[in-house]
């Protein structure tokens, strides 16, 4: 099938955008706001984008109850730092638990029963449970056009650049991080997730020792 | 362990940045030059990043031979038009393949013994053996901040806007994308590579609804 992605006239019960771009890498976004309280939310509009300098983004959409944009773009932008924290597939359910709809201020770190520990450069704090957190500073925020009849849904981009990393040392095997160690969570379509249960080596034809 | 990213004192044999966040989605990257020669190339610093209007980004890393820029880029940039073709398990090799370091104008997706498929709204092809492609129209290009001592690994973040999609009908079943049927294959850190083999529902607890 082809449809035109304005008219989105692909004939099924739900959009299938999301299902097509997969499967998505989760950042797990801890903030602080100016009065120092915790804010923690998960994008999976999150990828590297740059190794030199180490850079990372998220996209958000739209708008949040009555805040203009979502917590973390807000508090990111306030303070100019945030922490991307791993989800692991046992953190999975306090991950889902951080996607409730709260007021700005409920910390969803406390909520989810996590804990919070102290970052080396920032001021937000890592979740503890989490086997990587990437320290960041706030770079720069990309606002994205806006599509007709969906204005309140309008997307930006944060990007920030990591300058502190914590890994738990238990997912280190042989100088190597151990995917299978922790099992990150990944985002598909519609309310659907997938857990890295499976790694293979492949390497390039024209760099055949890069293991 | 922690280590400080401007120092990389992470003490191991190969800079752990990509194994931390992942899994990430490949984008294989179908565009034209200026005299209609095709290119084909896979990126890892990929994703959606905007639902209304869909909007997907993928970032080139420094010079590519002697082009100031990898292909993708210059030919989206040149042009104003991409295609973004998944990469299912079965398409793990040909992928590959087009990782291979070849001179401008030289068509990668030939190289892998793959089909040319004509797109609807844009001229790039789309790979015929892909079970999903976006046809994109280029937006613009984000120039990412330079590290000192690493001025040739500069990236850069080309996003487009999707405006056509090819879903192989033989992916759908009721009504909803089948993320197992074409198990798409993601990035890791090093030569590593995983594929997606299990799918799980976890509604949003404020939006049970929402399968």
């Amino acid at each position: 099938m082809f449809y035109d992605a304005a008219k989105r006239d692909h004939g099924l019960p739900q959009d299938p955008l999301k299902s097509l771009i997969v499967p998505r890498p989760i950042g797990w976004i801890s903030t602080v706001d100016r009065q120092g309280r915790v804010n923690l939310a998960p994008y999976s509009f999150y990828n590297a984008m740059s190794e030199f300098p180490p850079i990372v983004c998220f996209g958000i959409t739209g708008t949040y109850g009555s805040t203009p944009t979502k917590h973390s773009r807000m508090n990111a932008e306030l303070t100019g730092e945030f922490v991307v924290n791993m989800v692991s597939e046992s953190l999975k359910e306090q991950m889902n638990v951080t996607t409730t709809m709260v007021e700005f201020g409920i910390d969803e770190l406390k909520l989810a029963g996590l804990t919070p520990e102290p970052s080396t450069l920032v001021k937000p704090p890592r979740v503890k449970e989490s086997p990587v957190a990437l320290e960041c500073r706030y770079w720069r925020t990309i606002e994205l056009p806006v599509e007709k009849g969906h204005e309140a849904k309008r997307g930006s981009v944060v990007f920030g650049q990591v300058v502190g990393v914590h890994i738990d040392d238990a997912i280190i095997k042989d100088g190597r991080i151990d995917t299978l160690a922790f099992k990150p969570v990944a985002r598909l379509g519609y309310s659907e997730y997938t857990t890295t249960d499976n790694v293979w080596r492949m390497r390039r034809p024209d760099d055949p020792k890069y293991q | 362990m922690f280590y400080d990213t401007a120092r990389r004192d992470h003490g191991m044999t190969q800079d752990p940045l990509t194994a931390l966040i992942v899994p990430r989605p490949i984008g294989w990257i179908s565009t034209l030059d200026g005299h209609g020669r095709v290119n084909l190339a896979p990126y890892s610093f990929y994703n959606a990043v905007s639902a209304s209007p869909p909007m997907v980004y993928f970032s080139t890393t420094g010079t590519y031979g002697d082009n100031p820029t990898k292909h993708s880029r210059r030919n989206a940039e040149e042009t104003g038009e991409f295609v973004v073709n998944m990469v299912s398990a079965v398409l793990a090799k040909q992928m590959n393949i087009t990782t291979s370091m070849v001179d401008y104008g030289v068509d990668e997706m030939k190289l892998a013994g793959l089909t040319p498929a004509p797109s609807r709204y844009v001229k790039p092809p789309r790979v015929a053996e892909s079970p999903i492609a976006l046809e994109c129209k280029y937006w613009k290009t984000i120039e990412m901040p330079i590290e000192e001592g690493r001025e040739t690994h500069q990236a850069t973040v080309v996003f487009g806007r999707v405006v056509g999609i090819h879903v192989d009908d033989g992916i759908v079943k009721n009504g909803r994308i089948d993320t197992l049927a074409f198990k798409p294959v993601a990035r890791l850190g090093y030569s590593e590579y995983t594929t997606t083999e299990n799918v799980w529902r976890m509604p949003r607890p404020d939006d049970p609804r929402y399968q």
